[in-house]
């Protein structure tokens, strides 16, 4: 009997459907929203754009009216401050429980849990609200300490449940070798366990700042005239569609746009993107 | 050990050392401060809320301590921003999910370029609601590329109104909710153990019966809570319900209309109670599909069988 | 030495050929002309190194693989281009791949259901194979709530169960502990001859390999190196990496001296001694010797034909010490006696002509 060596190409012919699926829908995903951002781009840039498949000529005076209508500058250096303030002491609070939530086990821990679950579980309108009633009565509403407040509210969960796993998946043996080798708990701490952790908090902080970044319900809320970010600042002005140009608020759009998007390549380069959403365990 | 033993033994045996007093774990005080903040700026201003919601205001005082829950369901138009919003959250839930889980469950695998695929999915992500709403203004309008390609293609004669109605609202929250739900579940599909599979197909199971009877059942976990955090995302709709929606009409959704009574009416109590009531709302449809979940989930945990 | 019996039961498989196999993986040939043929009834392990491509070979017959090159043949049926669905194989994976979110029972019966046999005669079969395996108390455990051993039973019961003509087994006691895995070798053994199966066995502990199978194949970067019973390959390894996979631990490097046909006489560090010839040798040329520790006979110093050593460490193994030996020259001797030696004592080592294995020393 001689069965001659050959190749076989039996099952390889096989037309994989799912990855043709996959592409299909990535194409629409890329037609819809690629359509949607080149559009807000080209307005941006339009003279005008009537009926026509492209605008009728392009101009970057819509950008130089932004700047002077819309306070851009103010807005952008308010935003700026609001996204790193929260992003700065959402990790300094949560970083401490993340990691006590992954190593230890205690008696209210169930509740603490459930207590740093809710806020990303309920609708930031559903405690928004109250919350900016309240800061009312702390004369606290309406300014960037106001608007930081209760943005922190979902920052601090997202940051305890990202970061929680990361900690778990630390070696326990490392933090017990530096204490056998005579470092504090402090020191075991910041010297170990925060450099070890960095790659995770960097990432958990793109992913906070990204989010604020978004967010659009708190700062709405509790916002004011000089704690406008730029999300609320481009609600307004679509809010109030026939008053501007729609070229003005595209504007305001791509600008909007380019900051989150430079944002997230930023955060892509650190994080993987299935991070980018809370994995919510147990 | 019988009880005269026990005691000898008591009795023989060296002191034991005196057990370290039971103090405070220092290292809880390192969740001390999150725990602090989440009490007083989310549970305290719920409470707070709660006890306003109570409080009626205005021309309900009359009404008694309830006054304000009884404007909001005694009006009609109040009464029907409950209906508006589940219309629009139910299905953009079940939309999304039931797009992404093909996608998902494909993608476990990879295919030639994963990486970038998954990051295009994240653009609507990091873009956020009220970014997705304002550039459909321009691209799903009279005169946009989507109604000028349907009239090229003599799909329609006159432009489709997409804008300003039901319509609008649920694009936008099917685009902006889609990628969270995609990479949930995405997350949730690669931790499924490629050797179930394997093991599946050498005991004869078809496609189909590897779908039904492994990765489904494995994955139903991950896609309760996909589709719980779709509802909580999808539920709140606000901005698009307003820029892209009628908000006057048919997407006058309950956060609108909670946020009408505080900041339009200055309705603090009702503003209060309104918000109450959808968390109660959102928190009993949510807290339905994740014990589900949970009973699913907890026989699966495991170390050996991952 | 190894269990030659064969099984009572008629075995359901006639002959598995594997012909010319060959697996590439991004242009690196994991797989390089595999052939092997195997008879119903025989337990034949694939011994190698990891990275060797014997759980290729393995995910190959499978079928969860698809070769560049060969052919699978099923009692002279070729069904290379099967899906591993309808093949019809049994499986054991390293880690199990038990079904996390079904019962015991339903993972056992799995492969029956999906077969769409009748309930009532799935319950007995999988009754019947958890007997086997003696979990019959278990079956309506997840697979969470078993131990390594248990999760292991119901891996085997689970392969056993469709009355498969081969089973397959991926390092299927690496997880557990060692004396589970004494005891789990046994239970493979006896399921193999008791219900006539014909086994694929794949292992990276040539300890297994040898007490299990009827037949070692040993590979080596994709490629047989040595296949045969574990008689032979343990008494007459062909190659060096052969001899030093299966336990031949003293490699003494040497200069080749005389060859008298299967003798050879060998010299390094001013020793002279006395060897078998494996492969080709040239008088002059340099060459590998190579004994086991348990060959190497320690006696008093200044017996001749000896080479003069110096304990240096002892260690108790259970039945016996094993001992480490300076001969000096930085040349270490490793000898396994009964005998008591304390360190520091000077002996001599006998190294028997007969079980010592020159072979040329490899290019490789």
């Amino acid at each position: 009997m001689s069965v001659a060596v050959r190749r076989l190409p039996v099952r390889r012919g096989e037309i994989d459907r799912g990855a043709i699926f996959v592409y299909a829908a990535v194409a629409v995903l890329v037609l819809v929203v690629g359509g949607i951002l080149v559009s807000v781009v080209l307005d941006a840039f339009a003279t005008s754009w009537f009926g026509g498949w492209l605008p009728d000529g392009f101009t970057d005076r819509w950008f130089r009216a932004a700047i002077t209508d819309f306070d851009l500058p103010q807005i952008l250096v308010a935003t700026a401050f609001i996204t790193l303030a929260v992003a700065a002491i959402g990790l300094l609070v949560g970083v401490p429980a993340a990691y006590v939530l992954a190593r230890r086990r205690f008696r209210v821990k169930g509740v603490v849990q459930v207590l740093l679950l809710l806020p990303l579980l309920l609708p930031p309108i559903t405690y928004g609200i109250p919350l900016a009633t309240m800061l009312y009565e702390f004369r606290l509403a309406g300014t960037a300490a106001g608007v930081i407040v209760a943005n922190l509210v979902p920052a601090l969960p997202l940051v305890v449940l990202l970061l929680t796993p990361f900690f778990e998946q630390i070696d326990p043996n490392l933090e017990r070798a530096a204490r056998v080798l005579g470092a504090s708990p402090l020191r075991v701490f910041t010297r170990v366990l925060v450099p070890l952790a960095a790659p995770g908090v960097l990432a958990a902080a793109l992913i906070v700042i990204v989010r604020a970044l978004a967010l659009f319900e708190l700062t709405f809320l509790t916002s004011g005239a000089d704690s406008t970010t730029l999300v609320v600042a481009l609600y307004y002005a679509a809010f109030a569609p026939g008053i501007r140009p729609s070229q003005q608020i595209d504007a305001m759009a791509v600008v909007y746009m380019a900051t989150s998007l430079v944002l997230l390549l930023a955060a892509l380069r650190f994080v993987n993107p299935t991070n980018m959403v809370v994995r919510v365990r147990r | 050990m019988s009880a005269p033993a026990a005691r000898r033994e008591a009795v023989d045996s060296p002191p034991a050392p005196t057990r370290r007093r039971r103090r405070l774990d220092p290292a809880l005080l390192f969740i001390a401060p999150a725990v602090a903040l989440v009490l007083a700026l989310f549970v305290y201003p719920f409470v707070y809320g709660l006890i306003l919601s109570f409080q009626p205001y205005g021309e309900h005082e009359a009404d008694g301590a309830l006054g304000s829950y009884l404007a909001f369901f005694g009006d009609p138009r109040e009464r029907l921003s409950i209906w508006n919003t589940l219309r629009l959250a139910v299905p953009a839930t079940v939309i999304d999910v039931g797009l992404a889980l093909p996608l998902a469950y494909r993608l476990r695998r990879p295919v030639p370029g994963q990486r970038v695929i998954t990051a295009l999915f994240v653009i609507p992500l990091t873009l956020g609601t009220v970014l997705i709403a304002e550039g459909m203004l321009q691209f799903f309008g009279p005169a946009g590329w989507v109604n000028k390609t349907l009239i090229a293609f003599g799909l329609v004669q006159q432009p489709v109104q997409f804008l300003h109605n039901y319509l609008g609202t649920l694009i936008s929250l099917l685009i902006s909710d889609f990628p969270a739900v995609f990479l949930l579940l995405l997350g949730y599909a690669s931790s499924i153990d490629p050797a179930l599979d394997r093991a599946a197909r050498v005991l004869g199971a078809s496609w189909w019966q590897r779908t039904w009877r492994v990765t489904l059942p494995m994955l139903a976990p991950g896609i309760a809570v996909a589709a719980a955090l779709s509802f909580v995302a999808t539920f709140s709709v606000f901005p698009s319900a307003v820029l892209v929606g009628n908000p006057a009409g048919e997407t006058r959704v309950i956060a609108f209309a909670a946020w009408q009574a505080a900041y339009e009416r200055y309705d603090y109590s009702e503003g209060s109670a309104i918000a109450i009531v959808m968390g109660a709302i959102e928190l009993a449809l949510v807290g339905a599909a994740l014990s589900l979940r949970a009973g699913g989930y907890r026989r699966m945990r495991t170390e050996g069988a991952r | 030495m190894s269990p030659s019996s064969r099984a009572t039961v008629t075995p359901k498989l006639k002959s598995l050929r594997v012909r010319e196999l060959t697996k590439r993986f991004a242009d690196a040939a994991a797989v390089r002309g595999f052939d092997l043929e195997v008879s119903g009834g025989e337990f034949i392990s694939l011994l190698g190194p990891s990275g060797c491509g014997k759980t290729t070979t393995l995910n190959c017959v499978a079928g969860l693989l698809e070769p560049d090159e060969g052919a699978i043949e099923i009692d002279g049926r070729d069904i290379t281009p099967f899906p591993p669905e309808r093949r019809g194989f049994g499986m054991v994976f390293q880690n199990y791949a038990l079904f996390p979110h079904l019962d015991v029972s339903r993972n056992v019966g799995f492969g029956l259901e999906v077969r769409g046999i009748a309930h009532s005669e799935i319950g007995r079969r999988v009754a019947r194979a958890l007997e086997l395996v003696q979990l019959g108390g278990l079956a309506k455990r997840y697979p969470a709530q078993l131990s390594g051993g248990q999760q292991q039973r119901v891996a085997l019961a689970r392969a056993i169960v469709t009355e498969p003509p081969l089973i397959l087994m991926d390092e299927p006691l690496s997880n557990l502990d060692a004396k589970l895995r004494l005891e789990m070798r046994l239970e493979i053994r006896r399921l193999h001859q008791s219900l006539g199966l014909t086994t694929l066995y794949v292992t990276h502990d040539q300890e297994e390999a040898l007490s299990l199978a009827d037949r070692v194949v040993l590979m080596r970067e994709g490629v047989v190196e040595q296949a045969g019973t574990p008689e032979e390959l343990y008494a007459q390894p062909r190659s060096l990496y052969v001899a030093n996979f299966l336990g031949y631990r003293n490699l003494v490097p040497v200069e080749v001296g005389e060859i008298r046909g299967d003798t050879v006489s060998v010299a390094a560090n001013g020793f002279l001694f006395t060897g078998t010839r494996r492969g080709t040798l040239a008088e002059g040329g340099a060459a590998v010797a190579t004994i086991r520790p348990k060959d190497v006979q320690v006696v008093a110093a200044g017996s001749p034909g000896c080479i003069a050593a110096a304990i240096e460490l002892a260690e108790f193994v259970g039945d016996g010490f094993e001992l480490s030996a300076d001969a000096g020259s930085g040349q270490r001797f490793i000898a396994r006696t009964t005998d008591r030696w304390a360190v520091g004592d000077h002996v001599a080592l006998r190294l028997p002509p007969e079980r010592l294995l020159v072979f040329p020393s490899e290019v490789r």
